[in-house]
């Protein structure tokens, strides 16, 4: 029973350092689109956390709308504006 | 820079986070075993395996005859009213899932504000969109970019 | 515009009917297993998403969203209205009452300590207006981002406002 426990505890620490690893590399990306991948990776991760976190409700919402919707929206905005950030 | 008042908004931050981590780790004191079975009046014992309601930090706690503790359970005795109230045959609720019964049911007022804002997020993209690009049919040239 | 390939329009062609299902399974079922009516219709919206971007600029009416959006949002106020039947606003006057349509009694579960635990088996027509408000819900909710879907499509895709 111990060895799942470790397991469970592994893969919680794996989902929140993909969080915060997949948040940074939205603001890394110059290629907006990635950037847009990227935060959709993010949000799909949260959405782990909180099933994880025993809340499916929560987390049906959040795949559904952090992953397909914003995703959709931003590429969306970058189809119709540049695709590559400079500054 | 990003901006002037980064210096105030981090110093705001390092105070907030220290007061919450002092609320956090303060000290909930002894369990004072009020008796929460129904059946059970104050001077009773408390048998094993019985709730006892802990008014200080109104946790639930179950006295463990084995180890002669007071186990502290993570409810309180609020959640215990909404999950029994929401899943009680003869309750008007009857709902499995509780949180559908608190969002639709015991908080139905707050989940029609939320209904309301989506839709006028809706009304509000579409005003603005079409405010941006009128429709080519009645304005000839309807400018592109 | 760029044409989608053909493999994305088969693939979404398949998918179309199991996504909506699926959809509609989280809608209705939202008081027995997790989910409910906003969880559903945001998984029919990222659906409408998709076909949106493998067939292009879809001609929508959007007349019929508007009209889908309000009617959920009005059921969902009429049920609330029609509790004040009993004296409360929003109060569940069909559950438990053994009224054939929404009102059938969950079967209790046991009790642990005094407090009753939840059993999974539960009658699906079970638990009075919140199945009726979550379908309410699930109704405005699919109506509502697909329109916001649609209209940002639109803008992007065919860059002025076509559907009508």
């Amino acid at each position: 029973m111990e060895f799942f426990t470790f397991l469970y505890d592994a893969l919680h620490f794996m989902v929140l350092f993909g969080i915060v690893g997949s948040a940074l590399l939205v603001v890394k990306f110059k290629d907006l689109v990635s950037a847009t991948i990227a935060l959709a990776a993010c949000s799909l991760l949260v959405s782990l956390e909180f099933f994880i976190l025993q809340a499916p409700d929560v987390a049906i919402a959040e795949a559904a709308v952090g992953a397909g919707l914003t995703t959709a929206i931003l590429i969306f905005a970058i189809k119709s504006t540049r695709g590559r950030e400079e500054y | 820079m990003i901006g002037k008042g980064w210096k105030l908004a981090a110093l705001f931050l390092v105070v907030f986070m220290m007061g919450f981590v002092v609320w956090e780790i303060r000290d909930f004191g002894e369990p004072s075993g009020k008796a929460v079975d129904a059946n059970l009046d104050d001077n009773q014992d408390v048998e094993n395996g019985m709730l006892v309601w802990d008014d200080e930090t109104g946790q639930i706690d179950i006295y463990d005859e084995t180890t002669d503790t007071m186990v502290q359970q993570d409810r309180t005795m609020m959640d215990d009213t909404f999950i029994s109230d929401s899943v009680d045959p003869n309750g008007t609720v009857n709902a499995n899932n509780v949180v559908t019964a608190i969002v639709f049911d015991y908080r139905g007022f707050d989940t029609l504000g939320e209904a309301t804002v989506l839709f006028a997020a809706v009304s509000g993209v579409m005003v603005a969109i079409r405010v941006a690009f009128p429709k080519k049919k009645e304005e000839e040239g309807g400018e592109k970019e | 515009m760029k044409e989608m390939s053909p493999i994305v329009k088969t693939i979404t062609k398949i998918s179309f009917a199991a996504i909506f299902l699926f959809g509609l399974y989280i809608i209705l079922h939202g008081h027995l297993t997790p989910g409910g009516g906003f969880q559903g219709g945001a998984i029919i919206g990222t659906l409408m998403a998709l076909y949106l971007v493998a067939f292009g600029a879809v001609k929508w009416r959007k007349k019929v969203l508007s009209i889908i959006e309000s009617t959920g949002l009005l059921v969902f106020i009429g049920t609330g209205l029609l509790g004040l039947t009993t004296g409360y606003f929003f109060f569940n006057f069909i559950g438990g009452t053994d009224n054939p349509i929404f009102g059938q009694q969950l079967n209790g579960g046991e009790l642990i300590g005094d407090v009753a635990f939840p059993s999974n088996s539960a009658p699906l027509l079970s638990s009075g207006t919140i199945s009726i408000m979550n379908m309410a819900v699930g109704l405005e909710v699919i109506a509502a981002l697909t329109l916001i879907i649609v209209t940002m499509g639109l803008f992007a895709f065919a860059g002025s406002e076509e559907g009508e």
